[in-house]
């Protein structure tokens, strides 16, 4: 499907214009031009990155980093019930932690996570900005322990948050004009991706409109 | 109809292994247990009857194989079961009940009356139950092959739990997730859940349906067309599993995870935290798949003895086997994506446009955002010099690029002034406003405009417009157009020949020889040519053809269509009086004009479309209000619907 799509214009510098004709019915295809490029950029980081096992190798921090999480004492106690899991979770994803009660909830002290992965991902320069998703990891970890968020943590975790941040970040924003090159490298790239129809967060890429002939 | 088993006492040591607690905690766990029951005695249509949420009534009715009438006076007494006799047997369960509880329990609980008929007996027997008891004797009736199980006034003498108990809408609820879950595992048998006084049955399923049509009749078509089949076999593990998952392009609010082990509905949380895992990766968050599983294990190695309502089994190798299922829905996942990937997406909401809509949309426009507009609308004159005023700047232009007309003629010939003012009424102030204060995004198609008007996406048509477009510029520069020179002039006879033998040309003179039709033309166009050359800037000298009007700046027709042009003017043209004529010579020359040849080349069109034409239209076109029925115009979708649609990460 998305080799027929025949580009039209872009909308707003926000979406990319396409049409398709199939089995005699004629649609407007939209599509978010973020979104697209997230995609794109996240399958090629998973590529690039993903097979690597060296790269998950879990290192020391120099500086441990403690992380408090306001939480009430209901929810405090079920995370403290459930550290066991929180544990096999978190080194799933190449973290080591420790976890103690505190008076705002509970506190977390990061003490090991896959660095070389970081650093090797992420194109930022600071210290403290490599482990944000560390921490984001945990946070939501604890969180899920405690019945707060929906999410849930994967083995996978840390890896899949890394690289969608990534993707994200790097991606054509909105209000960005492209040209016909652009738009047309976008939807080559996209056609390539195994799962072209989401963002890196699970967002839809496109919107197909039914028009009348 | 096979025979029904044996029921017999179990053996006190087993009574003592099997450690249950209350069985029945709510009216949709006696409805478990009696589904179950009623499966095991392989039933193939089951029909669920109830009234205040299961509390006052629950009836079961099947068509199984029934209950043998030696049985009936110890079927409610405990740990009795057809099922079962040694412990060892509960390693190899694969019937659903085995451990004689679940009408024993519920007659401690309830009134409980049992009607059956066994394919061996005549009639249909009835029994009443109090406290595992038989209350009065076995009375013989009438009935249909199978057993009614009439459970009435369920926790009667358990106030407290009826207290507990919330209210019958949500017994109700629990109960059709029960029943719509069995019968989406059980595709072969039909179900029936019906409220008593009810005239519609809510959930209905066939007798032999398949597992979609299931899905279909109890979760929805929504779920039903985004659920594709997974299986998967390990022989390692040695489990097997089957079921119905959404794609990842599917999220719904509401979770559903349906998990059948041994043909068992029951909870795993950590398989449910694996399988949402997986596709946490792949959904917004907050989304949820819908996900039915049936995993089949070797008996042996499930317990399923862990809880009273049999709801939560553990089984052996459960972190591997989870793994395996895990990597079995990943797969599906991520190779599954491509395969369907249209039928999936032409299915998104789509804003196919009502006439009524656009009408509406085009009222409301006039009403209440365009209320100063609105008077002017009514005060046509007002409008009229509006629109005079609008078309002398366009003269400035023209001025510019044709030095040789310095002047501009103003034509006072009443029907051409009649047939501006036509167009000027005819023209709907709300198009004009969509159309000239569009953005231009593409060619959607060769005759399709992309545009965008503040939010909203247009998809215009630009056949019409420019047709359109034309005629109006017949109308307001008769009498002043500039004139597009052929270098070499054509003669007029060759060009009438050319036309006469197109195909395409509809050959409608019937009497009349092409000979004679072309002389006709020829001295026809030859008799009008100083009205031509005066008011249309055709000029005609001898017998050759120089010049056609020049109606936008860069911009020429397809001379492909001359011929047949010139054809249409002589034939089609009413040359005897005034006003048809200016008209039809205007209408003509608008069709000759807005004619694209599809076999030009596709990028020069492009440029000419988005520089020359549109441009052109945004500035110049008055649009008759009939554009907004013939689909010419059609609001497609507008910028804050796609920007729900997209979230931002």
């Amino acid at each position: 499907m998305l080799e027929n799509l025949r580009i039209i214009g872009q909308v707003n510098a926000e979406f990319i214009a396409t049409s398709l004709v199939h089995e005699g019915n004629r649609y407007l295809v939209l599509l978010d031009q973020h979104a697209v490029d997230e995609r794109i950029r996240l399958e090629r980081l998973r590529l690039e990155f993903g097979n690597d096992k060296q790269l998950f190798k879990r290192e020391s921090l120099n500086f441990p980093i403690k992380l408090t999480i306001d939480m009430t004492e209901k929810h405090a106690k079920l995370v403290m019930s459930g550290l066991a899991g929180i544990h096999r979770d978190l080194q799933a994803s190449g973290i080591l932690c420790s976890i103690e009660r505190c008076a705002e909830g509970v506190t977390a002290l990061i003490r090991e996570a896959p660095l070389q992965m970081l650093r090797k991902i992420i194109k930022r320069d600071s210290y403290e900005n490599y482990l944000t998703p560390v921490k984001d990891v945990v946070t939501k970890t604890v969180l899920n322990e405690a019945n707060i968020t929906d999410r849930l943590s994967g083995r996978t975790m840390l890896f899949s948050h890394v690289l969608a941040t990534e993707a994200c970040a790097r991606a054509i924003k909105f209000g960005h004009a492209l040209d016909r090159q652009a738009m047309d490298n976008l939807l080559l790239g996209l056609a390539q991706c195994h799962l072209p129809f989401q963002c890196a967060h699970g967002r839809p890429t496109l919107q197909v409109v039914h028009y009348p002939n | 109809m096979s025979e029904p088993g044996e029921i017999r006492k179990l053996d006190e040591v087993v009574v003592n292994r099997i450690a249950a607690g209350e069985v029945i905690q709510r009216p949709a766990n006696a409805l478990k247990e009696l589904l179950e029951n009623s499966l095991d005695a392989k039933s193939t249509n089951i029909f669920v009857n109830l009234k205040n949420g299961g509390l006052k009534l629950l009836q079961i009715q099947d068509n199984g194989t029934g209950i043998r009438k030696e049985d009936l006076p110890i079927v409610c007494e405990r740990f009795t079961t057809s099922k079962l006799s040694k412990f060892e047997d509960l390693t190899t369960i694969s019937t659903f009940g085995f451990r004689g509880e679940a009408l024993a329990s519920i007659s401690h609980v309830a009134h409980l009356t049992i009607v059956t008929k066994t394919s061996n007996n005549q009639c249909a027997f009835k029994a009443q139950y109090v406290d595992g008891q038989l209350k009065g004797p076995i009375k013989p009736c009438a009935s249909n092959q199978g057993t009614q199980i009439t459970v009435e006034d369920l926790f009667y003498n358990v106030p407290m739990r009826s207290k507990v108990l919330k209210s019958p809408t949500e017994e109700f609820v629990k109960i059709a997730n029960v029943v719509g879950k069995y019968a989406i595992h059980n595709p072969s048998v039909g179900f029936v859940l019906k409220r008593q006084g009810e005239t519609v049955s809510d959930i209905k399923t066939n007798a032999n349906s398949s597992y979609v049509d299931n899905i279909r009749a109890i979760y929805g078509d929504s779920i039903a067309k985004e659920v594709f089949e997974i299986e998967h076999e390990d022989d390692i593990l040695k489990f097997k599993m089957h079921g119905f998952i959404t794609n990842v392009n599917y999220s719904t609010k509401k979770q559903v995870f349906i998990l059948f082990i041994n043909n068992r509905l029951v909870d795993s949380t950590a398989l449910k935290k694996a399988v949402e895992q997986e596709y946490s990766i792949h959904l917004p968050s907050g989304g949820h798949p819908f996900v039915y599983l049936s995993l089949t294990l070797d008996p042996k190695n499930v317990d399923v003895n862990v809880h009273p309502t049999k709801h939560e089994v553990h089984f052996l190798h459960e972190d591997e086997i989870i793994e395996s299922a895990r990597k079995a829905v990943e797969a599906k996942l991520l190779g599954a994506n491509r395969s369907r990937v249209f039928y999936t997406q032409a299915k998104l909401p789509s804003t196919s446009l009502n006439i009524e809509a656009e009408e509406a949309l085009l009222q409301k426009l006039n009403t209440s955002d365009r209320k100063v507009r609105d008077n002017n609308l009514v005060r046509t004159d007002s409008a009229v010099q509006k629109l005079d005023k609008f078309f002398s700047s366009h003269c400035k232009d023209a001025e510019k690029e044709v030095p040789e007309k310095v002047i501009r003629r103003d034509i006072k010939l009443t029907s051409v002034l009649s047939m501006r003012r036509e167009v000027c009424i005819e023209c709907s102030l709300a198009l004009r406003d969509i159309i000239s204060d569009s953005i231009y995004v593409g060619l959607a198609d060769i005759e399709e405009v992309l545009v965008q008007h503040n939010t909203t996406l247009y998809m215009l048509h630009l056949k019409t417009l420019k047709e359109e477009l034309f005629y109006q510029f017949m109308l307001f520069d008769f009498g002043n157009f500039a004139a597009i020179k052929f270098k070499n002039p054509l003669s007029l006879s060759a060009l009438i020949d050319i036309g006469l033998n197109d195909p395409d040309f509809d050959f409608d003179q019937i009497g009349r020889s092409k000979i004679e039709i072309k002389e006709d033309a020829v001295k026809r166009l030859c008799s009008k040519k100083e009205m031509l050359i005066d008011y249309f800037s055709i000029e005609i000298n001898g017998d050759d053809l120089c010049t056609i009007p020049l109606l936008l700046e860069n911009y020429v027709p397809d001379m492909s269509r001359l011929p047949s042009y010139l054809l249409h003017l002589v034939c089609d043209v009413n040359w005897k009086k005034e006003e048809p004529c200016f008209r039809g010579i205007c209408r003509e020359t608008a069709r000759f004009y807005s004619y694209c040849n599809p076999n030009d080349d596709i990028e020069k069109y492009r440029w000419n479309v988005e520089h020359v034409l549109y441009p052109a239209i945004k500035k110049h076109l008055k649009p008759p209000k009939k554009l907004a029925n013939d689909k010419s115009i059609t609001n497609l979708i507008g910028l804050p619907t796609l920007y729900r649609v997209f979230e931002r990460c």
